[in-house]
């Protein structure tokens, strides 16, 4: 239902990725190195550590066909990898900016992805067979402050932007020589000019856009925001206007869809949810609460340490877990399985080092009201 | 008078818990830097409404976030001159060793009595939670502790006055 | 060496903030008309102890976009107005559960404020701060910390 992939890590884990079998993962653990984990026979193991980059990773994403990762970081670089026999073997991305480039995402036809950074562009990168080196075109259009997630429509040609000046967008971003000419229109745009923003959505309180994301038809765009509210747009209803739910809860880090309708969301309250769109409103499906089974956490230490420091607290009764299975902001959600368009498996980490796979069909029965449509 | 302190702890903890959602942000006027946001207050974009809560005129909490980091500063009841001294000098003795204190910023905010800046390294090595039980019982202890001061400084008192006046008999 | 260089305090500018692409807090505010809450209604709605109806109408058009203080410190002056008027919690429960989850950041906001200004009301405004955050969790203290229209 929600178990528990134990790593032995000691640290809280800013990133992770699966390769296409889900037999690989590559993690980041707030540090400059990116793990790949490989699972035989059932237990985990450390396969290889990639260390090219000089600070903190922030990013990490693994093309399932192509059999590449790319990561980024605070060092303002990005890397692809690829395997070369059985070791990964970095090049270096040229993209021109000067402040950390915070996000990345391969393109569905992983020919391209995009870089989000701090420096007010986004870098979508291609590799230039000319001069054999992955280079960058910059969008630069109303961009303010720090791109914090991006995610590509399934047509390649329209990237979905989010950051901290509080606003969502959709900009144009097809590349002719490397997609070849444009076939595939959507909806939300009727000519698409490269680098153009085409849709620009704010949050209604000023709230950092955190994670943002299409749906598997590419029709309708969902993002999480700092002000703990949910916000969707479809393109196919008519005006397109923006769909917003305020939550009770403090603001999610993460969101995925699960379903043509539905997204799962998590942040710094532990706990996912899933929340789902019926016309013009966002409801929430169900809270997924397991209860947990008594684990010790990595962090623990770290607070044992703190605690004995703290003179005044000393007397307290010490009660460190909290009711849930991640014991701290959860900041990364990936989809690990699906059939169709319906999301079976997803797997999160947080600060806390955990790393949880919820079995969303056998949560789908523990819920009754949780329908996965 | 103590039938205020609950709901004011109470609504410290929430805004607290709320201001806590903090993550990991490099900066964005220096390359390759990371900051504190609160402190360094170059990005208005990365900076958070701050937010007071009051007991009554003299004791608040002032709570200011960014997307990185919070500064919670404290000002304490002082209800006479011995309590304003035992005070400042309780407050000294500490921040002197904000080092072991780990989220104690060396000097409070203009007005306060005593500041806290917790960091998202902070949230990433500790729980949360516990955090925010830190702060609410520094903030329970520190009245008792304050008022115990002052009644040992006053019986001390007597007694040395006590001594002197002796040799006068 | 030029005579003029002595005068160094140029290099002390930071250029960095004229760059026109900066985020800037004036485009996030669009400007607008100042909306503001009617006040002998609401005191004649106070004054005949439907402090109820008074708080939804109080919160309903908050001057978030003035950028006239004095109209906005009239407005708290008016929100403290109808917040004293509640005789009891109770009162205050069945009003809190009355309002929308807009009208719960609104009200939100005003408590903060008031905290901020009022310091002598404090213990009313805690009984408050309580029963919205019952109904609006954390979700909607966040919302009063991200907001940059303050009341």
């Amino acid at each position: 239902m929600a178990d528990l992939l134990n790593l032995s890590l000691n640290s809280s884990i800013s990133c992770h990725a699966w390769n296409r079998d889900r037999t690989q993962l590559a993690i980041s653990l707030n540090s400059k190195e990116v793990y790949i984990y490989s699972k035989s026979d059932n237990t985990w193991q450390l396969a290889q550590t990639l260390t090219e980059h000089s600070a903190r990773v922030l990013s990490i994403d693994w093309a399932p066909q192509s059999n590449r990762i790319v990561t980024c970081g605070s060092d303002k670089n990005a890397y692809v990898w690829s395997l070369d026999g059985r070791v990964w073997k970095p090049e270096l991305v040229v993209l021109r900016v000067q402040r950390a480039a915070t996000c990345v995402k391969w393109s569905p036809n992983e020919k391209k992805f995009a870089v989000g950074c701090g420096s007010r562009c986004i870098c979508v990168c291609y590799f230039e067979p000319l001069q054999q080196f992955w280079v960058a075109k910059h969008i630069k259009k109303q961009l303010r402050s720090t791109t914090l997630c991006l995610d590509w429509h399934p047509n390649n040609a329209l990237l979905a932007a989010g950051g901290s000046d509080f606003k969502c967008r959709i900009f144009g971003a097809h590349i002719p020589d490397v997609d070849g000419p444009l076939t595939e229109t959507s909806r939300w745009a009727t000519s698409i000019k490269a680098a153009d923003c085409i849709h620009e959505f704010s949050t209604n309180n000023s709230g950092w856009v955190y994670s943002c994301g299409f749906n598997f038809d590419g029709n309708i765009l969902a993002f999480v925001s700092h002000d703990s509210t949910i916000y969707m747009v479809d393109c196919t209803r008519n005006p397109q206007e923006l769909v917003s739910q305020r939550t009770p809860f403090l603001p999610f880090l993460s969101m995925k869809f699960i379903s043509n309708t539905s997204i799962i969301v998590a942040g710094h309250d532990c706990v996912p949810l899933v929340y789902g769109l019926s016309g013009n409103k966002i409801s929430l499906l169900e809270k997924l609460d397991v209860s947990p089974t008594k684990q010790k956490s990595s962090v623990a230490t770290a607070k044992d340490l703190f605690g004995n420091r703290e003179r005044i607290n000393m007397d307290q009764s010490v009660n460190t877990t909290i009711n849930s299975i991640h014991q701290n902001s959860i900041n990364d959600v990936k989809i690990l399985n699906q059939s169709g368009t319906k999301v079976t498996q997803v797997s999160t980490t947080g600060l806390d080092g955990n790393i949880v796979i919820w079995d969303l069909e056998a949560l789908e029965k523990r819920f009754g009201n949780l329908r996965i449509r | 008078m103590t039938s205020t302190l609950k709901p004011y702890l109470n609504a410290v903890r929430a805004t607290l818990q709320a201001s806590l959602c903090i993550q990991n942000f490099d900066s964005r006027v220096v390359e390759r830097h990371n900051k504190p946001e609160v402190e360094v207050r170059k990005s208005k974009e990365l900076l958070l409404t701050p937010v007071v809560i009051s007991r009554n005129e003299n004791e608040r909490v002032l709570i200011e976030g960014s997307v990185n980091s919070i500064r919670i500063s404290i000002a304490i009841k002082k209800a006479d001159d011995l309590e304003r001294i035992l005070c400042h000098k309780f407050m000294r003795f500490m921040m002197m060793r904000a080092d072991s204190f780990v989220i104690l910023r060396r000097k409070p905010i203009k007005d306060y009595d005593i500041s806290f800046l917790i960091t998202n390294t902070h949230s990433e090595l500790m729980y949360r939670q516990k955090l925010v039980d830190f702060i609410i019982s520094f903030m329970e202890d520190i009245d008792k502790e304050i008022s115990e001061m002052k009644l040992s400084v006053n019986s001390r008192g007597r007694t040395c006055a006590e001594e002197f006046f002796k040799q006068f008999y | 060496m030029a005579k003029n260089t002595s005068l160094s305090g140029f290099r002390k500018i930071d250029i960095d903030i004229y760059n026109p692409e900066n985020y800037n807090e004036d485009d996030v505010q669009n400007i607008q008309e100042d909306l503001m809450p009617n006040e002998s209604e609401i005191v004649s709605l106070i004054n005949s102890k439907r402090s109820n109806e008074a708080l939804s109408l109080v919160l309903k058009n908050p001057p978030l976009n003035s950028k006239n203080q004095q109209v906005k410190d009239a407005v708290l002056n008016l929100v403290m107005r109808v917040l004293r008027s509640f005789p009891n919690s109770l009162e205050i429960d069945n009003a809190v559960k009355s309002l929308s989850d807009e009208a719960l950041d609104v009200l939100m906001k005003y408590i903060y404020r008031g905290f901020e200004k009022e310091p002598r009301d404090s213990a009313q405004l805690l009984t408050w701060h309580e029963k919205v955050y019952a109904i609006g969790g954390n979700g909607c203290i966040v919302r009063v910390l991200t907001d940059r229209k303050r009341v």
